[in-house]
């Protein structure tokens, strides 16, 4: 190279939330889940059939909070609230470009406040959800993946999309057999 | 002239490393960045816009070595610190519309002085290449959401499909050749200031109107091309309109001010009821406010005004703007179809 460095044009990350996530759930008995719509189409159809499954599963009750924009991450008021009232967290619907790296955050920001938190996105989204989890110093984080695309399943689509997902929000959110 | 070894070394290594929208980016060093730092009376940890929907900021030293790289010359780092301003105050850019699948692109839109005395063209191909303060200044903005912002394509950038603005898109409006007062005097600026506005662009969509010298048939010919049911993503939607000299001059000879043309466009642009059905638009979903059929699951009753035939698509008086800017040469116009409800957009005064 010449004689003068060329300089770094790249920006730096604010939070860090490395391998520090929350402690996992021993059971679902009894837990009582945040449900974070994001407002996208669906999304709170989606999150309504999530619920459903999860109270049938021993979940003792549902709070949904709803975001103030799709592209950001859920806001400190809200986190308040969370670690008020609930025990773990559901985020939904990262379908998009903006809101799915938001979605992706809003399980990353509530990990680093102590909350067991999984977000959903779609199938073509996690290659972002994945550069959101690295800049956060967390590539290993997990997300779900659900088939693109939810904004136009009918009712009854859902719910089936919902089954599956259900037991996978479970998988995630409880502590692992060693 | 005689050229480095190094240079063509230099410039691979900016694409090595992923530090490009593409195009060669100019090496830029710690003396070429104290060259652009000097321009503004600024600290370069200063904060310039935080992207909450990404978790990054940027600072005036990343601002500034990604404007050299984009090829600006430090003279023109003012009007990029003004743009970013005006990028941070319409707000999209923050909740990450430069990373969603629309593909929007930000347009940035110059008055005053400033645009004379760095060499922005305002005349003929105003949204084209061949002038390099337009061409790099809008390329800075894309450039740093790529380095500074981590917005690569395939990764953070998910743009479907994307639009050649992303690469840059910088005009000055043609103050000289305009009939009306510019843009940042609606705004109930003063003449003599500079400033930059920031839109964020989902397409640009040109008017042949070449034919017609009757502002009502000139201004439906806009109407219709704002009106169209691919651009509602939302409920409703808002534009720039663009006029060329011959147009503006066309519509103030006859003596329609800004305000007659603005409200005729208004009221015109409208799409049928039965045409939005047909596409499967006529509801909006329920928090989103996207545009879906009646029967979607998520589907609530839109308000969409007191005509029961048709649907007003721009559905308040600051969801149009009016620039002028191209060459005084043929009747053509262009309408940059926007994200958000156009209230969002603010001129920013361009300082040292």
């Amino acid at each position: 190279m010449s004689m003068k460095e060329v300089l770094d044009p790249t920006g730096e990350v604010i939070s860090r939330l490395g391998t520090q996530f929350a402690t996992r759930l021993k059971s679902l008995k009894g837990a009582r889940v945040g449900m974070i719509d994001n407002g996208k189409p669906n999304a709170d159809l989606l999150l309504d059939s999530i619920s459903q499954g999860l109270l049938s599963q021993g979940v003792s009750s549902v709070h949904v909070f709803l975001k103030e924009h799709v592209g950001v991450p859920v806001n400190a008021a809200t986190i308040d609230e969370i670690r008020e009232s609930c025990d773990f967290v559901v985020a939904a619907i990262g379908d998009c470009g903006s809101c799915s790296a938001g979605t992706a955050q809003d399980s990353l920001v509530l990990e680093q406040n102590g909350i067991p938190a999984v977000s959903i996105c779609t199938q073509p989204f996690a290659v972002t959800a994945r550069a959101m989890a690295a800049s956060y110093g967390a590539p290993e984080f997990e997300f779900l993946f659900t088939k693109h695309p939810v904004a136009s399943l009918s009712g009854t689509e859902l719910h089936e999309r919902a089954e599956k997902i259900v037991d996978e929000v479970a998988r995630v959110i409880l502590e692992r057999a060693k | 002239m005689m050229v480095d070894s190094n240079t063509r070394e230099a410039i691979e290594y900016y694409y090595s490393q992923g530090w490009t929208d593409g195009l060669p980016v100019v090496p830029c060093t710690q003396e070429l960045l104290d060259e652009f730092l000097a321009t503004v009376d600024r600290d370069p940890d200063d904060l310039v816009i935080h992207f909450r929907g990404v978790n990054r900021s940027c600072t005036v030293r990343d601002a500034a070595i990604n404007s050299a790289m984009a090829g600006c010359l430090p003279s023109y780092f003012p009007v990029v610190l003004a743009a970013w301003a005006a990028i941070d105050a319409e707000g999209w850019a923050s909740l990450g519309i430069l990373q969603s699948t629309s593909g929007s692109a930000t347009l940035l839109v110059v008055n005053g002085p400033v645009s004379q005395e760095i060499g922005l063209n305002a005349a003929g191909n105003v949204f084209g290449s061949g002038f390099r303060a337009n061409a790099t200044i809008g390329r800075a903005m894309r450039l740093t959401a790529i380095n500074v912002f981590g917005l690569k394509p395939h990764i953070l950038d998910q743009a479907t499909q994307g639009q050649p603005a992303r690469y840059s898109a910088c005009i000055a409006e043609n103050e000289a050749d305009s009939p009306w007062a510019p843009l940042h005097i609606d705004f109930g600026f003063d003449p003599a200031a500079s400033t930059v506005t920031a839109m964020s662009m989902r397409s640009l969509s040109h008017i042949e109107a070449r034919q017609t010298r009757v502002p009502e048939q000139l201004l439906l010919d806009v109407a219709d091309t704002i009106a169209r049911t691919g651009v509602l993503l939302h409920a409703t939607t808002a534009a720039c309109i663009v006029l060329s000299p011959e147009h503006a001059n066309l519509l103030a000879d006859q003596g329609w001010t800004k305000d007659q043309v603005r409200s005729f466009v208004i009221g015109n642009a409208r799409i049928p009821r039965s045409r939005l059905i047909e596409v499967g638009k006529s509801a909006v979903s329920n928090r989103s406010r996207f545009r879906v059929p009646a029967d979607h699951p998520d589907a609530v009753a839109v308000d969409d005004g007191v005509d029961s035939e048709h649907v007003a698509v721009l559905a308040q008086e600051t969801a149009l703007h009016v620039v002028v800017a191209g060459a005084a040469n043929a009747g053509v116009s262009a309408v940059a179809n926007l994200y958000g409800t156009g209230n969002e957009l603010i001129p920013v005064v361009v300082k040292p």
